[in-house]
């Protein structure tokens, strides 16, 4: 019933002697980051070919073992959650490889960040940041032709054939005198081929592949319900753990009744860990059940911060006060003074839930000296660290198994490892030879904490007589996300701060004094980043400032955007695309009205052009989306697609309602029926269009979330002349003037 | 007591807690790990089964009274619509995490049974109860008008 439970690779040899180790590539990093030296540094090219110790498979890589039964299995070193990373690698590899479609299949990596780790995440093993393609596209193509040019060797050994003479097409070699070969029948000959010194790449007229169809290689599974996920995992004598969870955020439990937990029928353990206290039963039921009748009394933990309201208060005073520089270009202060206008506004933008379909959840076996977990994270080698820390063995004899993620968002990349971590406390308080399966309950995830902060943005901007911005001072309020680069690199807080805000420093227009303050505010419950982390906020404050002095200064949007853009082409033309098939300035209908936004998302550019229609009483909806985008190679046309829409209906779901509201330390909304995520009905028509490009491909999952927010806000000033700076919409009052 | 009930064509006699819903039986009991939990409150709906061919939210059906009933799930879903439905899916590459569709899927069939040639608010009323994280929305709509038109031939 399982379907398939994916076992790991064994264990793979030990690297050779001479390769680079992790501080070797975190120095080849800081050298300089480029394409190139990413592609330099290869596992293929620095470690040699290995066998698997099992069958007569052909390891040209980690990353790719080809075997007799004419399979290629891509070894996928980051997480898939929806992203379609999965499908992405595979073809790249198959590309290079010239294999057929059907022949490809894959295998989550196990953690081993010196085989997998991400360059763009400094050498661990990571998903975020839409970082996949960008650090993997290289590697992934190189191996593919490693691979490929070891078995056209080995077919020209065997032919005694000149290599010129063979061509490979569909997973088949041939040679122009009639012979031909499968890669599966090659293998074993392959083995015994020296690695290629050099290998040359496909030009991009060559590609079959890339920037045309590779059907995603998890439909299949997924429609038919056979996908994996880490709560579907049933495991001989497992238990299911739920934990009784305080509402009142960062509380602690005085006393609860175990034995009404006990009384449950299938309840096995009731046991106090340090978040709540955790049911264990034979099955998800009796668990939930059991939690409830625990009758959990809890502390009050004291703090002034104990709802939005105290956090907006404290923000705006600590923003009255200086903060620490992030970033400083110019002299804001001294050339600020004697400019012609001088405008200042406050943003507010709220807690949020990322709420994937699937709620974390983890699976722990403990044998007494090593362990296994299955989980589906953003951070697999941070997991294995703490796991490992609370069992008290070595990392190396905790064996992390990944799975299919049910959606994330961010919500997966946990700097504490928190849900892990929960499952490792379990089984150490109780001392737990059995599985046990962590489930958080969607009330867990929706009140429990792990939001994105709350921000209080104040921006104070100068302009010169022409229009042109002269200074620009943003100073942000909020907690800050970046607790993952401190955990996993020699990053200081000071540091991963400034580095998770130097995207202010970066926006299109030209600002010649540009100064950024942060204040890091302590709040007593964990947050974390979301789907494009810091753009989510920049590029609505940005976006809607830029606006606001478009029409300070009497000019159209979208003509005093294109008058103060930096010189970068590829925001003019992402600009001038998206504004062209909008129709912009064209009123389709007399209630209809337009905004735009432009954002660059970790090196994407994207263009947005919102349609609203204005409802009676001040209410709107959202008519239509159309949005320009340059990610450099679209490697997967479809799945890009997808996500740039998915981004969009992301960036909506905040934009319109999405907040957490915390109401004396609790959470007010505890269930879907009140946060009422977007549905079908409410999801507009989406038009998306690609830049052509030969550039790196860049991150397409995250980047149609920042202009979403801006672009209505901006639809919204148009039709009421109303400017919106606090999210969500549904918070805002919409009167026409 | 044990409770009977036809589960994708074959009688089931389940032994367990009658206040127990139908997705912990399915999941927990039979390993049917195809139905997903998304809330356990009604509110996601990507828990959606066939009960005695209507779609419902198995967590919303407490198994004590599911005696008699007829229950499909995305492991049992059979027959001319749901192969077309699957088409269409494939032929669109639709899913992305893919926690939701079964959900979907079943919301599908159960639409084009009844309603072969849906408009787009037949879609959107269908589909309202059935959450996407992954906001495929635009894509399911179009992947409902793939099948409905793959019905026809």
């Amino acid at each position: 019933m399982t379907g398939r439970i994916t076992t790991p690779s064994p264990e793979p040899e030990p690297v050779a002697a001479g390769s680079l180790d992790r501080r070797g590539f975190l120095k080849i990093l800081t050298a300089g980051s480029s394409a190139l030296v990413i592609g330099a540094w290869l596992p293929p090219v620095a470690n040699p070919p290995h066998r698997s110790g099992r069958g007569e498979g052909f390891h040209p890589s980690p990353l790719i073992e080809i075997t007799p039964d004419n399979m290629v299995t891509v070894i996928v070193k980051h997480l898939e959650m929806g992203q379609g990373v999965e499908t992405g690698l595979a073809s790249l590899v198959a590309e290079e490889l010239d294999a057929g479609h059907d022949q490809v299949r894959t295998r989550f990596a196990p953690v081993d960040p010196m085989r997998y780790g991400n360059l763009l995440a400094f050498g661990m093993q990571a998903t975020l940041a839409s970082t996949s393609m960008a650090n993997s596209y290289l590697q992934y193509r190189h191996a593919g032709a490693i691979a490929r040019a070891m078995l056209v060797a080995a077919a020209a050994a065997r032919w005694r054939l000149p290599r010129w003479r063979l061509t490979v097409d569909n997973g088949v070699i041939r040679s122009d005198s009639g012979d031909s070969i499968t890669f599966g029948e090659l293998a074993p000959e392959a083995r015994a081929m020296p690695l290629p010194l050099a290998v040359t790449l496909k030009r991009p007229a060559e590609f079959r592949y890339i920037g045309k169809r590779f059907p995603r290689l998890d439909v299949a599974a997924k429609i038919a319900g056979r996908a994996l996920y880490v709560s579907d995992l049933r495991l001989p004598d497992m238990l299911t753990a739920i934990v009784a969870r305080p509402r009142r955020l960062g509380a602690k439990f005085v006393s609860y009744d175990a034995d009404a937990a006990r009384s449950v029928s299938g309840v096995r353990h009731v046991v106090p860990i340090d978040t709540g206290i955790a049911v264990l039963a034979t099955n998800t039921w009796a668990a939930m059940k059991g939690a409830k009748r625990l009758a959990v009394t809890w502390d009050d933990p004291p703090g002034p911060l104990r709802g939005n309201s105290d956090f907006i208060r404290h923000y705006c005073r600590q923003l009255d006060e200086a903060g620490t520089s992030v970033f400083d270009v110019g002299n804001v202060t001294a050339h600020a003074r004697g400019a012609a206008t001088t405008i200042q506004a406050d943003f507010l933008l709220p807690f949020l839930c990322h709420a994937p379909m699937e709620p974390v959840c983890a699976v722990l076996h403990f044998d007494g000296t090593r362990a296994r977990l299955w989980i589906a994270s953003q951070l697999p080698e941070l997991e294995r660290a703490n796991v490992a820390r609370v069992l008290g063995i070595a990392d190396r004899d905790v064996e992390v198994i990944t799975l299919y993620a049910g959606g994330s968002f961010g919500r997966r990349a946990c700097f504490d490892s928190h849900y892990a971590v929960e499952a490792a406390r379990i089984v150490s308080a109780l001392d737990l030879r059995q599985p046990v399966k962590l489930m958080w309950t969607r009330e867990d995830d929706l009140t429990c904490g792990y939001f994105r902060p709350l921000y209080v943005h104040r921006v104070t901007v100068t302009l010169e007589r022409s229009g042109q911005i002269r200074t620009w001072h943003h100073a942000i309020a909020g907690q800050a996300v970046d607790r993952i680069a401190p955990a996993m690199s020699q990053m200081t807080e000071a540091e991963a701060n400034q580095n998770s805000f130097t995207i202010f420093g970066e926006p299109p227009y030209v600002i010649p004094d540009l100064r950024i303050d942060f204040h890091d505010i302590k709040a007593p419950f964990p947050v974390l980043a979301m789907r494009s982390g810091a753009h989510g906020h920049a590029a609505f404050v940005f976006e809607s400032f830029i606006d606001d002095l478009a029409y300070t200064v009497g000019e159209d949007p979208v003509a005093y955007r294109r008058r103060i853009l930096d010189r970068d082409p590829r925001y003019r033309i992402v600009l001038d695309v998206a504004t062209e098939r909008a129709g912009w300035g064209v009123r389709s209908a007399p209630n209809r009205y337009q905004g735009v936004a432009l954002h660059r998302t970790r090196h994407t550019y994207v263009a947005l052009v919102a349609e609203i229609e204005m409802l009676a009483e001040g209410r709107f909806r959202v008519t239509r989306i159309t949005c320009a985008v340059d990610c450099g190679v679209v490697v997967n046309p479809e799945i890009a697609r997808r996500q740039i829409e998915g981004g969009i209906g992301y960036g909506l779901d905040h934009a319109l309602r999405g907040a957490v509201t915390i109401r004396d330390g609790e959470v007010v909304q505890r269930s879907f029926r009140d946060t009422r995520p977007l549905r079908m009905p409410e999801m507009p028509p989406v038009d998306v269009v690609f830049i052509p490009s030969d550039a790196p491909p860049t991150g397409v999952g995250e980047a149609g979330v920042p202009p979403v927010a801006p672009a209505i806000a901006n639809a919204l000033f148009a039709a009421t002349g109303i400017r919106i700076r606090t999210l969500p919409f549904s918070e805002a009052r919409l009167i026409r003037r | 007591m044990a409770i009977s009930l036809t589960i994708n064509g074959t009688r089931q006699e389940i032994d367990a807690e009658p206040d127990m819903p139908l997705l912990w039986v399915l999941r927990d009991e039979l390993g049917l790990t195809g139905t997903k939990y998304g809330c356990g409150t009604g509110d996601c709906g990507i828990c959606t089964v066939l009960v005695d061919g209507r779609p419902a939210c198995a967590c919303q059906h407490q198994l004590g009274t599911l005696a008699g009933a007829e229950v499909i799930t995305i492991e049992g879903l059979h027959g001319r619509v749901a192969r077309v439905v699957r088409k269409a899916w494939r032929q669109l590459d639709l899913a992305e995490c893919g926690y939701c569709q079964s959900g979907q899927i079943i919301t599908a069939v159960a639409l084009l049974s009844t309603t072969p040639s849906p408009d787009d608010d037949d879609v959107d009323r269908a589909f309202a109860g059935v959450l996407c994280r992954c906001m495929s929305y635009q894509s399911i709509r179009r992947a409902v008008h793939r099948a409905a038109a793959l019905l026809q031939r």
